[in-house]
């Protein structure tokens, strides 16, 4: 007598609604996320408690990293023209609305204030606002 | 005999518009979500508004506003030898926010050496008691 085979029936996952999820996914990281300017640049900020978290990030970032090594957003940058390239990069960002140009700096935790204080006086010469940037200390 | 239109149809004949094939779709949408996750950051950054006026010892000073001195790890507010809790209380008892513009500046000096994280927070202290720091200049440098 031939035996039958059982066939047992198999799990199935419906995938149908998977690219809706992975499109909803896209959609939330799109607009919840910003696009790091600073990858290039390694550094560890000093932690406060006195600080706010800004709500929109300046269209120029300086850093100063542990090494001395002056960056602008991620590319490299000299002190003797730091002036002058934030002066352009603002005049970018802005229009040549100077009244707005807001600058964002940060530095190094260990970094001497030797070193942050040049920095400093050519973002202060270029007539931007400047914005100290840390981490919010919980 | 004249074929209807649905009658070509279900024969296959021409007049049909090509199916687009959407089977990778759900594997682009998954490239994507993994582009942006890798090239994208959470992050948020806080920070605080610092203003930069300067100025230098001289009689055009003014001798009235506080100075806060930064040698090293040790912090000196008006020439004593203070905590960093110590020196928020100092500015806080000074009622800075209350004052006027030109009456609230605090005067911050560092030496070289010190740490950018003592400076840091020696300045946010000052901002967040409401005084506006100006940067002094030592004739020397």
């Amino acid at each position: 007598m031939a035996r039958r085979k059982i066939r047992r029936a198999g799990v199935t996952t419906p995938t149908a609604s998977m690219a809706d999820i992975a499109f909803q996914l896209i959609i939330f990281f799109i607009l919840a996320s910003d696009f790091a300017r600073t990858s290039n640049v390694k550094l560890t900020l000093p932690q406060n408690q006195d600080i706010e978290q800004k709500k929109k990030l300046p269209p120029v970032i300086v850093s100063l990293d542990k090494e001395g090594k002056i960056w602008i957003e991620s590319e490299p940058a000299q002190l003797e023209g730091l002036e002058a390239a934030v002066n352009a990069k603002l005049a970018a960002a802005f229009g040549g609305n100077t009244a707005d140009y807001e600058v964002m700096l940060q530095a190094d935790k260990e970094q001497e204030y030797a070193q942050f204080e040049k920095v400093l006086k050519a973002l202060a010469a270029a007539g931007a606002r400047i914005a100290m940037a840390g981490e919010k200390e919980k | 005999m004249r074929l209807t239109a649905a009658k070509k149809r279900r024969k296959g004949g021409g007049g049909g518009m090509p199916d687009v094939p959407t089977d990778s779709f759900s594997d682009i949408a998954f490239l994507l979500i993994i582009f942006f996750m890798i090239a994208t950051t959470l992050n948020k950054i806080s920070a605080f508004d610092a203003t930069v006026p300067s100025s230098k010892r001289g009689p055009s000073s003014s001798e009235q506003a506080p100075t806060v001195h930064l040698a090293g790890v040790k912090i000196l507010f008006n020439g004593t030898e203070v905590t960093m809790a110590k020196l928020k209380q100092e500015l806080a008892d000074r009622k800075l926010a209350e004052k006027a513009e030109d009456a609230r500046f605090v005067m911050l000096e560092a030496e070289p050496s010190t740490k950018y994280e003592l400076y840091y927070a020696a300045w946010a202290a000052i901002v967040k008691a409401g005084g506006n720091v100006a940067l002094l200049e030592r004739e020397d440098r």
